[in-house]
């Protein structure tokens, strides 16, 4: 088995709503998501929820920070794992996260997701950002990580969006 | 669960697109084993100005780069610049976030990828840069950067011992085939490793 491997990825057509990856097998040690694109709604930016395993309960807590300040959300349905740029954005503007999942097969402790989002709303003022955000979620749940479903928090996926699902041994 | 051709299974009802299997049609969900792939390394000479990888090849899905070293120029650190594809244009914004604040570029001649410790830092201290370019040979959208960057430049206070964390975009849609680092002042000290990895 290889240190790093590819376990699946997703390239988006038809405006789809939302990226699953699913019977993602328990012989990893942790897992990494890479993620770049747009969503169709309108707005700057969108954040992209996160739910494991199908969990459509009030499981999940994220902390999201940037430089201006920090947004918590207790008792979700979903995480906040990144922000993609989104239709009012000039032509082409992407944005991307990289996400790492610690331990997701096991079964001891909740589930945490550590996140970084490079981020740009604007390219003109101080009052819009360009920079870094940086996120921590987590689902209330010790179940091992069998699924992973992406969706923008509105709007659907721009075609050419790509995720990309990784295990590290 | 239906099979369509290739290696692509249809998602649930009520959702569109497929998920990509590794390993072709009939596969199990068998991870696609070394998808990081060492593409080149650099090892800087003394007084070496710049670092670039050239002819990269689109093979992969995104670029993730490792770059430890130090920098020799009066000063306790210096930034180190990327530049992509050799545009000099003014075609890059970034965003370099540590405990002090954020220092923003907009519309720069090269984008900011974090620091280096330069020569009034502590003897043989260096920093390094680790940094995703995610979709880098997409050509839908323009292209991100995301790094992480460990800083120190001193061991007595007030010199920084911490983090930072670098955000930049580049204005272009094009594929990347070049990447080029160089310090915003001095050059690069002997022994200054850059390694780039390319992930299936």
């Amino acid at each position: 088995m290889s240190a790093f491997a590819k376990l699946g990825e997703v390239v988006t057509t038809g405006s789809q709503s939302t990226i699953s990856f699913t019977s993602i097998p328990a012989t990893f040690r942790s897992l990494q998501l890479v993620v770049t694109g747009r969503s169709t709604t309108a707005a700057a930016v969108i954040d992209v929820a996160l739910q494991f395993n199908g969990d459509v309960g009030a499981n999940y807590d994220t902390a999201q920070t940037n430089r201006f300040a920090t947004n918590v959300n207790r008792g979700s349905t979903s995480l906040k794992v990144g922000v993609i740029a989104a239709a009012s954005q000039a032509a082409g503007v992407a944005c991307s996260f990289v996400s790492y999942i610690p331990d997701y097969r096991g079964t001891a402790f909740q589930k945490t997701v550590s996140s970084m989002s490079a981020l740009k709303v604007g390219v003109s003022s101080d009052n819009e950002i360009t920079g870094y955000y940086a996120i921590g979620g987590f689902w209330r749940s010790t179940a091992a990580i069998s699924s992973i479903l992406l969706a923008p928090a509105a709007g659907n996926f721009v075609d050419g969006t790509v995720a990309s699902l990784y295990g590290i041994e | 669960m239906i099979w369509t051709p290739r290696n692509q299974i249809a998602l649930p009802r009520g959702q569109r697109g497929f998920f990509t299997m590794p390993g072709g049609m009939g596969a199990s969900v068998a991870p696609d084993a070394g998808a990081l792939v060492k593409i080149d390394e650099i090892v800087t000479s003394a007084g070496q100005a710049s670092v670039a990888f050239s002819a990269i090849p689109s093979t992969y899905r995104h670029l993730y780069l490792v770059f430890s070293g130090r920098a020799v120029n009066a000063s306790a650190a210096v930034q180190i610049k990327l530049r992509v594809n050799s545009d000099s244009g003014s075609n890059y914004d970034s965003a370099r976030t540590n405990r002090w604040g954020s220092a923003i570029v907009r519309a720069g001649s090269a984008a900011t990828l974090g620091e280096f410790a330069a020569s009034t830092a502590p003897a043989d201290i260096s920093m390094s840069i680790c940094a995703w370019f995610p979709d880098y040979a997409g050509t839908a959208f323009q292209k991100t950067f995301i790094s992480e960057n460990a800083d120190k430049t001193a061991v007595t206070d007030p010199g920084i011992v911490g983090s930072q964390r670098c955000a930049g975009f580049w204005r272009s849609t094009s594929a990347i085939n070049q990447i080029e680092l160089f310090c915003d002042f001095g050059t690069f000290a002997g022994s200054s490793v850059a390694t780039l990895y390319g992930a299936k």
